[in-house]
């Protein structure tokens, strides 16, 4: 009987202890970090070769998230969110453009709430502890257990586990996108005065009422079968073709790091179909004709993973 | 004289100061500013309920209300109601009417050689469509889905 005790009180401390050695928790401490933490900085996004530098707030109040994004170089435009609302104000010419769009991980909020589903489809490996922004970061790299995911770098924040900096390679170590602070500090001040955009009198306020993310309730006239493993449906989107009155629908994928969009557009008189695969900027484009219909898969995922996707619609 | 019309929006200023900022504004044709000040704080407060013309739109959107092409033989397991009226029957010869035209447009059922595809090919709307609603990259995100 004791001997038994003494078993179960072994097996108990050694999962309990197991699990605080988890190394996945970094993660999931880095998903909750960039959702309870206040801060305000300056990070520098690369994408493809175009570099901008963004300034960004961010405050939990009362359980509820406010964020504040704005551009710093080029044409200016800010992004506006309170808990699941974004606004994003867009400065075109002499208008400022103000469209409500769906919510988005928008860098250092790059992890999913579930970070469970990322463990089946990444290695996670801890590297060196580095300066970034002026505070010291711990490396930990996401790498991909198959073909169809590229390899993830984040640099977290050794205090609160913040990303701090991320870089997104290919199979080959070429850069696909990056991110890093330059500066960063922590916010206690919970006002929320900052809370409003930047207004130029010079300018004609518009709202776009074409918000997009509108969805049209359609019946799914497809399957979507044998797609990249690890992928979900994250988002649904339907709009009438410009100029013609039938609907293309946009379907978007996610394994919690990578986005893919699939797009069924009907083809319209006189407009050839295509097929085969390009690469614009970072991202992977391929394209198949069905049934009368154009299908094509975009993302900044690899070769195989795009072509799998738009493989994958049947009617 | 902007930043005291935007606390008025925010409700920061106190009676006095409303009334000297209203005379002042009504003098200085300030109403294109107003306009936007207004919009801005119904944007922030969750309040805004579409344009101005908000009847128009309706009956717009309900006009050009698109077609689906897709999916009518999918319905196998839906019950078959069978009415003797003679109105349904008139709105489906006017719904089949509707989706005949529409599917003249197309070639949704005519044998057609495909191209290859190339980077020309790849409308910006189809790119900003993706950024829109699947960029982690603040900049892509906002610069995205806006057309003229």
């Amino acid at each position: 009987m004791i001997y038994k005790l003494l078993i179960v009180f072994f097996l108990f401390f050694s999962s309990v202890s197991h699990s605080s050695d988890d190394p996945w928790l970094i993660i999931d401490k880095a998903a909750k970090a960039t959702k309870l933490l206040s801060y305000k900085g300056v990070f520098r996004s690369q994408h493809n070769k175009e570099i901008k530098s963004i300034e960004i707030t961010h405050s939990t109040n009362s359980e509820q998230e406010f964020v504040r994004i704005n551009v710093l170089d080029g044409s200016p435009g800010e992004v506006l969110s309170q808990g699941k609302t974004t606004y994003v104000y867009n400065t075109i010419e002499n208008d400022v453009i103000i469209q409500k769009r769906k919510q988005q991980r928008l860098f250092p909020a790059i992890f999913p709430s579930d970070t469970n589903a990322l463990r089946n489809f990444y290695r996670l490996s801890i590297g060196k502890t580095e300066r970034i922004a002026g505070r010291l970061s711990q490396l930990v790299v996401l790498s991909p257990v198959d073909d169809f995911r590229y390899f993830h770098y984040f640099w977290l924040d050794k205090k609160n586990f913040l990303p701090l900096k991320m870089v997104v390679f290919d199979k080959a170590k070429n850069i696909i996108e990056q991110a890093s602070f330059t500066q960063i500090n922590m916010v206690k001040n919970k006002n929320l005065d900052w809370f409003k955009p930047n207004v130029d009198p010079s300018k004609n306020y518009i709202f776009d009422d074409k918000i997009v993310g509108q969805g049209i309730v359609i019946n799914r006239f497809w399957d979507i079968k044998k797609f990249p493993p690890g992928f979900k449906e994250v988002a649904f989107i339907t709009k009438r073709m410009p100029g013609l009155n039938i609907l293309s629908h946009q379907l978007v994928f996610s394994d919690g790091l990578s986005y893919l969009s699939l797009f069924i557009k009907p083809i319209s008189r006189g407009q050839k179909p295509k097929i085969g695969h390009v690469k614009v900027g970072t991202n992977n484009i391929c394209a198949r004709y069905q049934d009368g219909y154009q299908i094509m898969a975009v993302g900044s995922v690899p070769i195989t993973t795009c072509n799998k996707f738009s493989e994958s619609i049947e009617f | 004289m902007n930043e005291k019309l935007s606390s008025l929006f925010d409700n920061e200023l106190s009676g006095n100061e409303i009334d000297r900022l209203l005379d002042q504004s009504s003098k200085q044709k300030k109403n294109t500013h107003w306009t936007h000040y207004q919009l801005i704080r119904d944007v922030i407060q969750n309040n805004h309920l579409g344009s101005h013309n908000l009847t128009k739109n309706i009956i717009d959107a309900i006009e050009k209300e698109p077609t689906q092409l897709g999916g009518f033989g999918n319905h196998k397991n839906e019950p078959t109601v069978i009415k003797l009226q003679h109105w349904p029957i008139a709105a489906s010869f006017a719904a089949l009417f509707v989706v005949g035209l529409t599917a003249l447009n197309l070639d949704e059922f005519k044998a057609t050689d495909s191209a290859v595809l190339a980077e020309s090919d790849i409308p910006v709307d189809l790119i900003n469509d993706h950024y829109a609603n699947a960029s982690t990259n603040a900049n892509l995100f906002i610069q995205a889905s806006y057309r003229k």
